[in-house]
């Protein structure tokens, strides 16, 4: 064992590489090249999913070197510290079963010659997730999280005979590159204070001080949060998740995005020293803003996987908030309260990669069916998709934090220290504590909302398109990782003790965190150590809802009533899809109370042949104000090209101008330079 | 007397320069050229005798053959095929280009004066006059439309260089000098063959309308 886990991620790098080269040179049997690439991932996947666990078993780094070459003094050299080892771990339990969902969904969903293209660019994004995570070093990191970037791209763009994809993988660019400019800016400065490019060196916390040190920080803080999806640097998200293909989105939304988050964690939360309180002001802010505008936006959304790319940003800003009340109880010293948010955001990391990776590959297989992303063209798909529908059930459901399931452990703990957090910092800014646990309310609230139209519109009623009506079942080769990720969030919900104990050895490993009681009770239990009333058995505590809400409906049972089987009343008419209710009509009341923030315009047009009072028929547009797009970029990009079209005049293309300049410039240069001695 | 000789020659091509700025007929800049080159080869000659250094003799030589000899012969052929003997108006009119050219001496006799004093003491002068010529050249290819014009411009940078060269170091290796002939045949060559397509392209020498081309 021990042998294994010292040469895990190298052999893993190897056999990958060895499944890009093979998936090449198969380009033209698209059948046989789809298997090798997904294979050679899952068995990649599987090494490192085994180092990472032993690394987090035991608590002990791995350290070791993946190249070294030695005439220009480079070496890539990889350390497994308990916290790349849970994000390690998150990305295989994720990436195993979308490979082996991906061997059936890209027979269907990808066209048999970019088949190559495609399972090469699943590999390498893998791959460079997996040295992203264990990356030692600055140049090995920025190596790998640009690889990262360009083969999602690449992803994004498979459809690239389609304008809207192009597009997303243009913004999505764009938007990597600005990131990764604050990062690299960022570690080099932090290198040249440092005098050394490791991360153990870089991220002790001692190399910079004062403004240089905010400064830096903010820096981080862009360029991670761009990965990391929030709001208001999340607008290539909702573009790049629903153009890729979905076992892809499933990758790119539960474990791309928390490249963002340990980068985060990483430099912005334990690499740069104790934190101050207004970075942790300001993460809090984003996470908050995050959560609440990413679920209300997802609220709105007609179409499946933009709804759940939304509902990323909604989590993505959980798991901030959860970092942000961490470094603010850093801040004032109070370690048992941040070593409780810090376990609630990092649990929340685990299970949203679990239920979005989930719900992703649940709105794949029934897009397969339909041949459409609009949810308003679904409709009854619970009974020609039953285990689909089953799975995604369960995901929501999982999402909506509801107990039982894996989104509540969570959800929970980021509560506990969020209410904790009032008492236990002083000020002003103690304030901050309970407005975000109302925000959180809320946001799991409208999540909830969210996910009850998002199932029950698609897989409820009545076919609403005839493509919906001849929907047929996936092949088991797409329900088997389903119903594997499906079963871990039943699992991780009733036993949530298994992923806490397990990330007990994580948090002692960060600095400035201890432990002073075991985060959970027995497998069953959590308890987040502080405070009195913080023990819960989430499996009891659901037991005891569903044994109230039965007893509610037995109560309600009267004896004397017969149980009469009729048609549902149609108003006399014929029952058709049309008389359901819609999406958008479900979301409507929603829309109208948040007015202020969607700021939505609504048209209705009525088309009359005889008479105004007689329509033939009503045209209904409705569409919400894209704020940040709007108000932020646009006048962005408006001064960008302007800009750039003042310098344009420079580059007049006339070969008498180019020339002009350098005999301008030479002679100034040599009025200023020359004839000094 | 050598001094002199250096001295009298470095303002020869200086004033050769300042006549070819002046100048609108084609053939005239050529020769003006050839009597510049020339002028660069006594220079080279001047120095060998003075400093008895046998190699650079060959670059005399190279020098007058290429450069006052062959490169003049092969332009003026290219301006009789082409038929086209005047410059038309410069983009700059000549009474002001002539004042320009006077301010770009300034600069570079201003210039010069940083460089320390060659071992003949004429070193300031030489340095003087090549970057001038330097200048100028630069100068004409701005405000200059015909090829040609251009062409010579180019050679009269390349004479500067070569000027710079022999007053600051006294010459370079002559496997060096080689090479720059060299490759100052094959410019030219390629040129001429450039310029007698745009010719055939566009009925005309003007390079200013080769923004045309433009996407």
């Amino acid at each position: 064992m021990v042998g294994l886990v010292a040469v895990g991620l190298p052999a893993a790098l190897l056999i990958r590489l060895l499944t890009v080269a093979a998936t090449l040179a198969l380009a033209r049997r698209a059948r046989t090249c789809r298997w090798v690439a997904l294979v050679g991932s899952m068995l990649a996947s599987l090494l490192t999913v085994t180092v990472a666990l032993e690394v987090i078993a035991s608590g002990l780094s791995v350290e070791g070197v993946l190249v070294r070459h030695a005439a220009s003094g480079i070496v890539f050299d990889y350390a497994v510290t308990p916290l790349s080892a849970w994000f390690l771990m998150v990305l295989g339990v994720v990436a195993i079963p979308t490979a082996l969902y991906s061997a059936a969904y890209f027979s269907h969903s990808v066209v048999a010659s970019r088949i190559a293209v495609v399972g090469t660019a699943f590999n390498v994004l893998v791959g460079s997730l997996e040295a992203v995570f264990t990356a030692s070093g600055v140049v090995a990191f920025l190596c790998a999280w640009e690889v990262m970037t360009l083969a999602t791209a690449a992803l994004v763009a498979t459809e690239h005979q389609e304008r809207a994809s192009r597009r997303a993988a243009y913004l999505y660019l764009v938007m990597s590159h600005i990131g990764t400019g604050c990062l690299v800016a960022g570690f080099l400065v932090l290198a040249g204070q440092a005098g050394s490019l490791s991360f153990s060196a870089l991220l002790s916390g001692h190399v910079v001080s004062g403004p240089l040190r905010d400064g830096l920080f903010a820096l981080f803080f862009v360029g991670f949060g761009v990965k990391a999806g929030v709001i208001p640097l999340h607008v290539w998200l909702p573009e790049a998740h629903p153009a890729a293909p979905s076992s892809v989105s499933a990758l790119m939304s539960a474990v791309l995005i928390t490249a963002g988050i340990y980068g985060l964690y990483r430099v912005c939360g334990f690499g740069l020293g104790v934190p101050d309180q207004n970075w942790a002001l300001a993460l809090m802010a984003v996470g908050m803003l995050s959560a609440i505008l990413g679920v209300l936006y997802a609220l709105t959304q007609t179409d499946l996987k933009r709804l759940l790319a939304y509902s990323t940003i909604e989590n993505s800003g959980i798991i901030v908030l959860g970092l942000g009340a961490a470094m603010m109880a850093l801040a004032h010293d109070q370690r048992a309260l941040a070593t409780v948010a810090v376990a609630a955001s990092l649990t929340h990391v685990l299970n949203h990669a679990i239920f979005k990776g989930l719900l992703f590959l649940g709105a794949g297989s029934v897009v397969m069916a339909t041949g459409t992303r609009q949810i308003e063209q679904f409709g009854g798909l619970l009974r020609r998709m039953p285990w689909t529908g089953l799975f995604f059930l369960i995901g929501a459901l999982s999402i909506s934090g509801l107990p039982l399931l894996n989104g509540f452990p969570g959800e929970w703990l980021t509560f506990q220290a969020l209410l904790l957090g009032f008492t236990a910092t002083p000020g002003l800014v103690r304030l901050n504590f309970p407005l975000a646990g109302a925000m959180l309310a809320l946001t799991s609230a409208l999540a909830a909302a969210c996910f009850v139209r998002a199932f029950g519109i698609s897989f409820l009623a009545l076919p609403r398109s005839p493509a919906a009506g001849s929907a047929h079942e996936s092949p088991l080769l797409m329900l088997v990782p389903q119903a594997w990720l499906a079963t871990l969030c039943v699992g991780l919900g009733l036993v949530p003790g298994v992923a806490l104990r397990a990330l007990e050895g994580v948090i002692v490993s960060l600095p400035g965190l201890q432990l002073t009681s075991p985060m959970a009770e027995g497998a069953w239990g959590m308890a987040s150590g502080i405070g009195s009333f913080d023990h819960v058995v989430p499996g009891i505590f659901g037991v005891a809802v569903l044994s109230a809400l039965a007893f509610a409906a037995l109560l309600t049972v009267r004896r004397e009533a017969v149980a009469r089987r009729v048609p549902t009343w149609a108003c006399g008419g014929d029952l058709t899809a049309r008389t359901e209710y819609t999406a958008t009509a479900f979301s409507k009341p929603l829309l109208m109370i948040f007015r202020a923030v969607y700021r939505p315009r609504r048209q209705v047009d009525s088309l009359a042949d005889v008479s105004p009072y007689f329509p033939q028929e009503v045209r209904y547009r409705t569409e919400i104000e894209p704020t940040f797009e709007r108000y932020m970029y646009a006048p962005l990009v408006r001064l960008v090209l302007g800009s750039a079209r003042g310098m344009r005049v420079l580059q007049a293309g006339s070969l008498h101008t180019y020339l002009a300049y350098v005999l301008v410039l030479a002679v100034i240069l040599l009025i200023w330079l020359g004839g000094t001695t | 007397m050598t001094a002199n000789i250096l001295i009298f020659c470095a303002a020869g091509m200086l004033v050769t320069a300042y006549l070819m700025v002046g100048q609108k007929a084609l053939f005239t800049t050529i020769r003006l050229y050839g009597v510049q080159s020339l002028l660069l080869g006594i220079v080279a000659t001047t120095i060998a005798i003075a400093e008895s250094r046998p190699e650079l003799f060959v670059t005399a030589a190279l020098t007058v053959t290429l450069k006052a000899i062959l490169i003049p012969w092969f332009l003026m052929r290219t301006v009789d095929r082409i038929g086209i003997h005047r410059e038309i108006e410069p983009f700059l009119s000549v009474p002001a280009s002539l004042l320009v050219c006077l301010g770009l001496t300034v600069v570079g006799y201003r210039v010069s004066t940083g460089f320390q004093e060659g071992a003949r003491g004429v070193g300031h002068h030489l340095i003087g006059v090549a970057l001038s010529l330097l200048l100028i050249g630069l100068f004409l290819m701005v405000t200059r439309k015909k090829a040609i014009t251009q062409i010579l411009a180019l050679l009269t940078v390349e004479n500067a260089v070569f000027l710079v060269a022999l007053g600051v170091t006294s010459g370079m290796p002559l496997i060096v000098e080689l090479g720059i002939s060299f490759d100052v045949i094959l410019a030219v060559l390629v040129l001429g063959v450039l310029v007698r397509r745009i010719v055939g392209r566009f009925e005309s020498m003007d390079v200013s309308r080769l923004s045309k081309l433009k996407g």
